[in-house]
């Protein structure tokens, strides 16, 4: 057995174990709330026929490359007051937020701060750059501060801005994925992630960084790049068929603007961010992982932390190990890749990697819709009653402060069928996604094919382990 | 990390099911790739027979 076989029969074996050995004990959680008519792991077994027939078709019908040279058509011309007049509504959201955060209740189930940052925008945008498009780039408030600072610079010089540094091609994406990171340790470790004034004074902190990088690097490259919001929800908006420029709406083939992702330094990881963070979310409000955290939290109070660093502590390690789980089993799927095609082509395992990673976003977006879309159902309808009284002290400006959420209009069982739906149709196009890529990259249709033998397998495992997760938490 | 309660067998079970899948497809594609690597193995070795033939020749 050589090295690299004996190399990927442990992560093999790490990756096996970590899905197995997740299993919880869930025999008195409230499970069985949806009336399925067949067991839940039979939609795991139905999800990966489902994908090994989608893999079959795309290897005897789809032959060329479709998404190497698409054009877009430009369909509706947008007066050029548009985007500085969304750039300042944006401002004018994020500073009222800002506002709620401090001035509103500390109650955070009354106050609109915390369900803004962790309902409509952590949840709803993506949802909203599915179908819409790049929705946030148009309201960014960072974005619009940036590019206002900049024409006011410019008109004060007679015209002439300074040049902004070259933003280096070895960053990449890399401040993104620290962003998302952070932020997704901010929400499921932290024990005040729900705290208003905390909220808003995390939102200054992490504008004023934006501010520096942009006026470091450029407003344009650093939000495409380093703005974790802004490159989280763009590539999101990459599946959508429609592209917004400031001065005209554009419609493109359906999926083609995920194809066009270009694969720098940094993408990889924020996939595997994106992929692992949710799965954690999942995983984290299981029973398994309560009966691992109470046998963990212990051992670090008793190396001296308070019980409250100490549960932070737990769970920031069991994001780390998720998303290390998440990248181990990719980089798994690549190296198959690698040894499919090592006669064919002089690419590297990472360099595998890289090119593949746009695969992975409508997976990423797969497991938001799976891991959210109740909590979007459900708790999105409290935005009438905290519109109407965004600070939590009694009033009611809309006249819906009286409003409650209605848990009927979606069952459990209508909820589940959307998170299958989601996760089985995300990791088709996934796998579609990755033949088209793979076909551009090689130099036949049958070494492309035999190349995404082991992208099967990546997608069939993401598929499964998302299952597994919403089987625990439902 | 605890040992499961054995109460709880029988999900630990049902886990492994959601896990089999992913077992079947990675041992069909190592028996492929096995397969594939003998074949073109196997085709090395005439080439290169094929060749001591002709020089002999």
């Amino acid at each position: 057995m050589t090295r690299n076989h004996r190399r990927a029969l442990v992560a093999l074996a790490v990756a096996a174990t970590a899905l197995v050995a997740a299993t919880p004990a869930e025999a008195h959680g409230l499970v069985g709330k949806q009336d399925l008519p067949i067991p839940k792991w039979l939609f795991a077994w139905a999800a990966f026929v489902v994908l090994v027939i989608s893999f079959v078709g795309l290897a005897t019908l789809w032959q060329t490359a479709r998404f190497g040279d698409v054009t877009e058509r430009r369909r509706l011309a947008l007066p050029r007051v548009l985007d500085p007049l969304c750039g300042a509504l944006g401002v004018l959201m994020f500073a009222g937020l800002v506002y709620a955060g401090y001035a509103g209740t500390q109650e955070s189930a009354a106050n609109i701060l915390p369900t803004v940052v962790y309902v409509t925008f952590w949840v709803g945008i993506p949802f909203a750059s599915l179908f819409l498009g790049d929705v946030f780039r148009a309201f960014n408030p960072w974005r619009a501060i940036g590019r206002a600072v900049g024409t006011v610079v410019a008109k004060a010089g007679g015209g002439a801005q300074p040049e902004p540094l070259e933003y280096p091609a070895r960053l990449g994406r890399w401040p993104a994925a620290a962003g998302i990171l952070l932020f997704a340790a901010l929400e499921l470790t932290y024990t005040n992630r729900d705290d208003p004034s905390t909220l808003a004074t995390l939102a200054l902190a992490y504008a004023a960084v934006q501010l520096v990088g942009m006026s470091l690097f450029g407003v344009r490259a650093w939000s495409d790049r380093g703005d974790a919001f802004s490159v989280y929800f763009g590539l999101f908006a990459t599946l959508s068929p429609l592209r917004w420029t400031r001065d005209a709406l554009h419609t493109r083939p359906v999926l083609s603007g995920t194809a066009r992702i270009e694969p720098g330094a940094g993408l990889v990881p924020l996939v595997c961010v994106m992929i692992g963070s949710t799965s954690f979310d999942g995983f984290s409000v299981s029973s398994f992982w309560t009966s691992i955290a109470g046998d963990l939290q212990p051992r670090v109070v008793d190396a001296g932390f308070s019980i409250e660093h100490a549960t932070e502590l737990v769970f920031a390690g069991g994001l780390l190990v998720m998303i290390g789980v998440v990248t181990s089993l990719y980089l798994l799927g690549c190296r198959g890749m690698h040894s499919a095609i090592t006669r064919s082509s002089d690419e590297t395992t990472m360099g595998l990697a890289r090119r593949f990673a746009p695969t992975l976003v409508p997976i990423a977006l797969a497991y938001v819709v799976a891991h959210y879309f109740g909590l979007l159902s459900y708790q999105g309808q409290a935005m009438a009653y905290l519109l109407s009284d965004p600070l939590g002290n009694g009033h009611d400006y809309l006249g819906t402060a009286g409003s409650t959420i209605d848990y009927t209009w979606i069952s459990a069982t209508g909820i589940w069928y959307v998170q299958v739906a989601a996760l089985v149709l995300g990791h088709a196009v996934g796998l579609a996604l990755a033949h088209d890529r793979a076909l551009l990259m090689f130099s036949s249709a049958r070494v492309a094919a035999r190349s995404q033998y082991w992208m099967l397998a990546v997608m069939v495992t993401f598929t499964s382990l998302a299952l597994w997760l919403l089987s625990n938490t439902n | 990390m605890p040992l499961p309660p054995l109460a709880h067998a029988g999900h630990w079970f049902v886990g492994l099911i959601y896990l089999a899948p992913v077992a079947i497809l990675v041992v069909t594609l190592l028996v492929i790739g096995r397969r594939d690597r003998l074949a073109e193995a196997e085709e090395l070795r005439r080439t290169a027979a094929d060749e001591d033939r002709e020089t002999a020749e």
